[in-house]
């Protein structure tokens, strides 16, 4: 270890191997002082001790307040001379001895916060005759520990960026105690030869603080010059700028000198190479400091550049001056130089390795990670942003293709908006109940898109993720551990279930994935039990969890049931943990919530609760090809999560159970029993002998992903909390286990990323089906009869039998607004019933049966999509049934999809024969059908006006017949003379025209309609206003 | 927390065994089309029917054919039905100038009203004349029963018309021979056109013939296909037809000329079996000089299977009983029992039989009378076996005149509870009670056979027979003179059909037993490699008649 310089101890003669001492070259000590502190008076001591026997010293007092500088320069050392000039920062002053100084040799550049070690003049003197070197620079160690290192020399990239070969506070242990050449010799004490000082005309003028060591060093060595490290020479330095005397803007500095730096000593050539580069570092490191919430860093690097384009003229002169002086080429410079980014190498240290950071200046990332360890997650978060960017490139820019969940989206948000507010819900064979809430609310975005639907649908698809990965990132915040986030941050991403539900089209599913970590987070702060004990708030919070139940049941109902669950997995986790406190709080924050969602959607729910209510509109269909349990522990309800890799989250998960104490092991548990009770719920859910829909498998997954990675970031906890305290053993090695198979557990999402989508198909069904749609304004109004597994129809589908759904669409192809059925209960279940007629064999003319409900096509869908998406296979009977046919004719045979068309169909609206009209006096339907034969009627009021209206002209005597649910608001007036309305077929319409003339055909919403989504507007600005005004009493309350 | 944590890690650990346990336990979702495969017999609509058809695809709407079709449709409801019956024309695939005549034909369609209780006919070279006809039957009525008569110069045969299509149909017999024309009917009457493969094991072996392979059957046609063109001669085929795509009603036309002492003349259009199934019903069986009485089982299954041919006597008190005859019928093949070489089959004794599958898939059974001198009937009558028992039977078609035709109705009652009978006649929206045939009782495992004019003498008898216990009920039809023999069983309303019992009746106790010995070589059944062989003629028994 080196010796303890000290300043205050006598001075050591040189070695007695000197017989005949030389005259020793003259010396001159610059020591540029400003407002120097207490310390001045050990450095001035220190330069008085100093035993080489030609020095003199010149303190230049560089604006210091008073004339204090010269006092106490006299009270210590009064041989010295004292100068006073501007406050012009360090180079500038010490440039001074250009004008003031003669005969000197060398200059001994020093700080007023340096004490030199004695001999530290005179090494650095020997060892630049030894080495022939321009500049020598000593072992700067720490002031109050001279066993730590401080500066070395340093080297830079070449982007100037400077890399110093020690950590600052390293211990000395001699290991750098070897002269060496440097690139950059560090300010604090620099000996510079005095004829080098003068060619390269002293420091740089426009550096005046920061930076200007690297711009002398770099230009020395573009002189031709070496620059040596002499650790004999130990020189103490305070850094007061740390402490005592910060230099203002000194990041900004710090930043825009090295870029003059760099600007000035490049030859140009070189600078065409590296300036592009530069230029390209600088908006990563932009957007970088940006991403890492350093805004001031950001703004000095903005700052910096403008600062060198606006001192352009002063940097050409500067390359002027150096061009003259120039010796070496910048491939012999640069040879001290590292390669690469020194930025980006640092940067990859600090994250992985606890290096050196990104960023330069006071605060920088090193110091961030040591001190709130925000460099992982940046590190982390940056990873998780490229893949997810990578990953979803093609959703990000082509096409989406409408298939599964994933319909098209109207071109128009009023039409959402118009469909809400109507009393008509064209679902199915039509009906009055009303219209979902998610019609308003897609509206509005719509409306914030400023119409662009196509980007809204993008944005509700690909923005879900991020929702998600913040969920998760927040979840664990409570427990005090950015590696804990960390951790269940990356296990929820490598948790495969939001890249299957893309791969799937179950936007559904995702929606919940990306709901479900703030769910359980809400719920968790419930139970008020460590680390979720500063929860306020508790009706805000409730309000709060209900407002955005309320927003995911608009579009998944189910949620209201998944909510319940995760409030009673909590609970039971409580009871399994043995800490049963929270639990009836949990529950009823859960039921709250749920019931002010419910109260939320009003008018809505009461379609769900109303008498005929069924099960299908809130937890769907149940798919035939349900999912076993390996399927559902693993996550795999896609093309991901399969094989032994899907377990490792098992492993991830259990690290807290078996190595976490006090709460960390009593959330492990409530996590684990959560996941389990979602598992149960999911897994029943699957069962043929249950019989009902759950909802997307991502439903109750999603919490029990949520419950795992809650429980990989509790074994980060525990990890960094429990570990320690029990001995080296088995534990230790599980984490190691559990680390391994996080990261293992990743290689299929990563492996998944390179699609660009997901997995998911490149084309639906809408180019096929196209013609399905497009018919219509040549043909008249239809609707077309979609049937097939509940996995590859959009959720708005009712159930036709164990496994098989049917719906139906006014045009064409599905789009979001058939995405919510409803119930069948009312003239819609006919369809179904007709359907089940022919599976039954009662009838061979099903044509015929749906020919007054205005069918034309049948679909039957046995995959999501053409390609890319898995089969799923009916029964048998749908195919037999629908081949068995006399008048459905097969139009479409693919191995996905099959199309039948109704060759004996009429349009939705039409006039009828008067056979048929005698006929449709008559019902129940079924009885009379069979004998009726509506092929080849005409299509009427072919003129859509509007959603719920049409017009167009009628003959006398016709009786135009409206396929849709009978309703006293369906009106048609002729030349505005009232058409009598009549119930057809005991369940459609049908209008009586005496005298014919252009009708005009509308459903007429009740007023009370209106007034109950009047009152949903106020109850949703009600809760919402309420709140946000919870929100800021909490605010205040916790100020 | 060691405390808690055991517990806890135990808990969670139980609750994902026992998950597994659960999920290991569970059953797929069964995606059998029930309707399909219960539909293994024509059988009237259900109730809730809106609409019924039937497909008769074999017949000729020509009167020079001697599958001059006649549709024959039967409505036993209080109201009068109406009904369209659609005849498509087709030729067969070897008649050049037929099809180019019937290039030009379209489906022909008639609107008739079927009188309450009572009968209609149609005769499709009425409608049009082409070499070949299927008709196509819609009615909305309940209840209705279609039959299709086929008669030419060979006689006369009346048998059921198909009420579902399918994409699978078996063929148990056919024969080639020069004295014998058989003709596939592959009706498609629907509009999605169907794709059908047609592959044969015959006496010859297993045969794919190419032309039959990839055969198209548009939407709304009748394809005839002449098997003659496509294999050799052959003594027996047993056809397998499957739909690539889309549903066919295939019926099998088979006319023998008389010209070979081995084949009575006679002519059939039967339809084929939809499904296999594992119990076939014959209430008629007898076997006497001239008379000969062959089952056919065929196995359409991939596996085989092990069956027994169960015979049960006539007045087992007298006659005794007999031990089954088994048989192992390979997969995609068939096994062949002649009656009259059975030793153990007494002649000149009725007897009822089943086919019961013992192990492996189902079979379909098909039985083969051929009458000829000196058997007091002479004509070819193929029939399958029901494989349903119903309480309620309808027969749209039928005849019992005195020197004229000689109708009997053969009912069988497979289970171990006595049934009674009751023949009601469909007489111009009448129902009548057929004098002498209530109530008649039909014991537990045993068959009665009933002479109908003996009872009642019409030219145009329609029949519903209702039985308090389910149980299977055959027609025989005979012409007086000439050649003519028609069997089939009856259509059962679609409400009263169940199962028949799994499981043979106990055979009553009999005074004798005629078992299998030692010498008895034909003791099973013959196989596809062996033809059968014709036994020696033995005295012609009387027809069974029923004791009142």
């Amino acid at each position: 270890m080196a010796s303890a310089p000290d300043a205050d101890a006598p001075v050591q003669p040189l070695g007695d191997e000197v017989d005949e001492p030389l005259a020793p070259p003259p010396v001159v000590a610059v020591v540029v002082a400003h407002d120097p502190g207490p310390w001045f008076e050990t450095a001035l001591r220190a330069l008085a001790a100093q035993d080489y026997p030609n020095l003199s010293t010149l303190v230049i007092d560089a604006g210091s307040a008073g004339d204090d500088v010269t006092v106490r320069v006299a009270a210590v050392l009064p041989s010295a001379y004292v100068r006073r000039t501007e406050q012009r920062g360090f180079g500038p002053a010490a440039d001074e001895v250009l004008d003031v100084v003669e005969g000197a040799a060398f200059y001994a550049f020093c700080h007023d916060d340096v004490a030199l070690a004695p001999n530290a003049v005179r090494a650095m003197v020997e060892e630049a005759f030894r080495s022939n070197a321009g500049i020598c620079t000593p072992k700067l160690v720490e002031w109050d520990d001279t066993t730590r290192l401080q500066q070395v020399g340093a080297t830079v990239d070449k982007f100037a960026v400077a890399s110093p070969f020690v950590d600052r506070g390293e211990l000395d242990q001699e290991q750098h105690d070897a002269v060496a050449d440097v690139f950059v010799a560090p300010g604090g004490c620099t000996l510079v030869r005095a004829d080098l000082f003068a060619v390269l005309g002293g420091f740089d003028r426009g550096i005046d603080l920061v930076g200007e060591d690297l711009d002398l060093s770099w230009r020395a060595q573009v002189a031709g010059a070496r620059v040596v490290t002499v650790p004999a020479a130990v020189v103490r330095h305070l850094q007061a700028s740390d402490r005592d005397r910060p230099i203002p803007e000194q990041d900004e500095r710090a930043v825009r000198h090295r870029v003059r730096t760099m600007l000035t000593c490049y030859s140009r050539s070189h600078l065409a190479r590296v300036l592009p580069q530069a230029i390209a570092l600088a908006v990563v490191e932009y957007l970088y400091a940006l991403f890492t919430g350093e805004r001031a860093h950001a703004r000095n690097v903005v700052r910096a550049w403008r600062w060198n384009a606006a001192h352009l003229s002063d940097i050409r002169a500067a390359r002027h001056r150096l061009a003259a002086v120039r010796q070496l080429p910048d491939s012999e410079v640069r040879r001290l130089q590292v390669r690469g980014s020194a930025q980006i190498a640092r940067t990859a240290r600090a994250q992985f390795g606890g290096g050196d950071s990104l960023l330069s200046g006071r605060r920088n990332i090193a110091g961030s990670v040591r001190a709130t360890a925000l460099g992982a997650p940046a590190a982390v978060w940056t990873a998780v942003v490229l893949v997810l960017l990578y990953g979803s490139r093609q959703l990000l820019v082509g096409r989406i293709p409408p298939f599964a969940d994933l319909p098209l989206f109207p071109h128009q948000p009023w039409t959402l908006f118009t469909e809400w507010a109507s009393g008509w819900r064209s679902a199915g064979l039509g009906s009055e109940a009303p219209a979902p809430t998610a019609f308003a609310m897609l509206g509005a975005l719509g409306v914030v898109f400023l119409g662009a639907m196509g980007t809204l649908r993008r944005v509700l698809l690909v923005g879900l993720l991020p929702v998600g990965f913040v969920g998760a990132w927040r979840l664990p915040r409570a427990a005090g551990s950015p590696l804990a986030r960390l951790a269940a941050l990356v296990t929820y991403v490598v948790i495969p279930l939001p890249y299957d539900a893309i791969a799937r089209g179950r936007w559904g599913g995702l929606l919940l994935w990306a709901a479900a970590p703030w769910f359980v987070h809400a719920l968790a702060t419930r139970v008020r039990t460590a680390p979720f004990d500063a929860a306020r708030g508790g009706r805000r919070a409730v309000l709060g969890l209900g407002l955005v139940v309320a927003v995911v049941a608009a579009f998944e109902p189910i949620v209201l049931l998944v909510v319940l669950t995760i409030a009673v997995g909590l609970a039971l986790g409580g009871v399994v943990a043995g800490q049963a406190r929270g639990a009836t709080r949990v529950v009823g924050a859960a039921l709250g919530a749920s019931a002010i969602a419910v109260v939320l959607h009003v008018p809505w729910t009461l379609d769900f609760v109303l008498p005929g209510s069924q099960w299908a509109p809130i937890g769907g269909v149940q798919s035939g090809s349900g999912l076993d349990l390996g399927h559902l522990l693993r996550f795999q309800t896609g093309p991901l999560g399969g094989g032994p890799l899907g377990w490792l989250f098992f492993v991830v998960a259990a690290l807290p159970l078996v190595i976490g104490r006090e709460w960390r092991v009593t959330w492990a548990v409530r996590a684990w029993v959560l996941a389990l009770t979602c598992w149960v719920v999911a897994w029943v859910g699957q069962q043929p002998w249950f019989g009902h829909g759950v909802g997307p498998p991502e439903a109750f997954l999603a919490p029990a992903a949520v419950a795992l990675a809650l429980s990989a970031a509790l074994g980060v906890v525990a990890f960094e909390v429990d570990l320690p305290g029990y001995r080296f053993g088995w534990r230790q090695a599980a984490s190691l286990a559990a680390a391994a198979a996080l990261a293992l557990g990743a290689l299929p999402v990563l492996g998944a990323m390179f699609d660009g989508g997901w997995n998911q198909p490149d084309e639906g069904f809408d180019r096929v089906l196209a013609f399905v749609a497009d018919e219509q304004p040549a043909v008249g109004p239809y609707r077309v009869l979609w049937i097939g597994d509940s996995d590859v129809m959009p959720p708005g589908a009712w159930r036709l039998q164990d496994g098989v759904a049917y719906a139906t669409t006014d045009n064409g192809l599905p789009t979001v607004e058939n995405r919510w059925a409803g119930t069948s209960d009312g003239a819609t279940s006919l369809l179904g019933d007709a359907l089940h007629l022919a599976q039954r064999r009662d009838t061979g003319r099903l044509g015929r049966v749906l020919a007054p409900m205005g069918v034309r096509y049948i679909v039957v869908q046995t995959a999501a999509a053409p390609a890319g998406a898995p089969s799923r296979p009916l029964p048998d009977a749908i195919s037999r049934s629908l081949g068995e046919q006399l008048d459905l004719q097969q139009v479409l045979a693919d191995p996905t999809v099959q199309v039948y068309r109704n060759i004996a169909w009429a349009p939705a609206r039409t006039v009828l024969g008067p056979a048929a009209q005698q006929a449709s006096t008559q019902s129940p339907f079924f009885d009379v059908v069979a004998g009726v034969d509506l092929t080849g009627s005409p299509p009427a009021l072919v003129e859509h006006t509007g959603y719920a209206r049409a017009s167009g002209p009628v003959a006398d005597g016709n009786d135009v017949y409206l396929s849709a649910a009978s309703s006293s608001h369906w009106s048609m007036a002729v030349d505005g003379r009232p058409a009598p309305r009549t119930k057809a077929f005991g369940w459609a319409n049908s209008f009586a025209v005496a005298k014919g003339g252009h009708a005009q055909l509308a459903f007429d919403t009740p007023v009370q309609r209106y007034g109950l989504l009047a009152l949903q507007v106020l109850l949703w600005a009600y809760a919402v206003c309420r709140w946000w005004r919870g929100r800021k009493d909490d605010t205040v309350a916790a100020a | 927390m060691r405390a808690r944590r055991l517990p806890a890690v135990v808990v969670i650990v139980v609750v994902l065994v026992a998950l597994a346990i659960a999920d290991h336990r569970r059953t797929p979702p069964s995606r059998t089309d029930t309707i399909a495969s219960t539909a293994l017999m024509p059988m009237t609509s259900p109730p809730g029917a809106v609409s019924s058809s039937f497909y008769c695809a074999g017949g000729a709407a020509s009167t020079d054919s001697v599958f001059d079709a006649t549709v024959v449709l039967a409505n036993p409801d209080d109201q009068p039905a109406a009904a369209t019956v659609t005849a498509y024309p087709a030729a067969a695939s070897t008649d050049d100038a037929g099809q180019t005549a019937v290039a030009a034909l379209k489906p022909v369609a008639k609107g008739i009203t079927v009188p309450a209780r009572g009968r209609a006919e149609v005769h499709l070279a009425d409608l049009q004349v082409s070499p070949f006809a299927a008709a196509l039957v819609e009615t909305n009525g309940p209840d209705i029963a279609v039959e299709r008569r086929v008669a030419g110069k060979v006689g006369a045969q009346s048998s059921p018309c198909a009420s579902a299509p399918s994409s699978n149909w078996v063929v148990p017999t056919g024969t080639t021979t020069r004295d014998a024309h058989e003709f596939l009917a592959v009706f498609n009457p629907f509009a999605v056109d169907a794709v059908v493969d047609v592959t044969l094991q015959t006496s010859d072996g297993f045969r794919s013939p190419e032309g039959l392979q990839g055969l198209p059957v548009a939407g709304g046609h009748l394809r005839v296909v002449d098997l003659a063109a496509e294999v050799p001669r052959l003594e027996h085929l047993t056809a397998f037809v499957a739909a690539r795509s889309g549903e066919v009603v295939v019926d099998r036309l088979q006319s023998f000329d008389g010209s070979d002492a081995n084949h009575p003349a006679g002519a059939a259009a039967t339809v084929a079996a939809p499904a296999a199934a594992p119990v076939w019903l014959f209430p008629e069986g007898e076997v006497a000089d001239g008379l000969k009485d062959t089952i056919t089982i065929a196995n359409p299954g991939d596996q085989p299977t092990d069956a027994q041919v169960e015979i049960t006597l006539e007045d087992p008190a007298k006659n005794g009983s007999v031990d089954p005859i088994p048989a192992t019928v390979p997969a995609r093949g068939y096994v062949q029992v002649p009656m009259q070489d059975q030793t153990r089959v007494p002649m000149g004794v009725a007897f009822a039989s089943v086919v019961r599958t013992l192990r492996g898939p189902g079979v379909v059974a098909e039985r083969v009378v051929q009458a000829a001198s000196p058997a007091p009937r002479r004509g070819y009558a193929p029939a399958l076996g029901a494989p349903l028992v119903a309480t309620k039977w309808l027969f749209a078609d039928g005849r019992a005149v005195a020197n004229s035709a000689a109708e009997f109705l053969v009912a069988y009652n497979p289970s171990t509870t006595a049934a009674t009978l009751s023949v009601t006649a469909l007489a111009q929206g009448q129902l009548l009670a057929v004098e002498g045939l209530q109530d008649v009782s039909v014991p537990a495992g045993a068959r009665v056979a009933i002479e109908l004019g003996a009872h009642v003498n019409r030219p145009d008898l329609t029949l519903l027979v209702s039985v308090d216990h389910p149980l299977v009920v055959e027609r025989g039809i005979y012409a007086a003179s000439g050649p003519g023999a028609s069997m089939s069983m009856g259509i059962p309303v679609a409400t009263t059909t169940a199962p028949p019992p799994s499981t043979p009746p106990p055979p009553p106790a009999p005074p004798s037993t005629v078992a299998a010995n030692a010498s008895d070589t034909s003791s099973s059944a013959t196989t596809t490699t062996a033809p059968p062989t014709t036994a020696p003629p033995t005295t012609a028994p009387p027809p069974a008649t029923v004791s009142s």
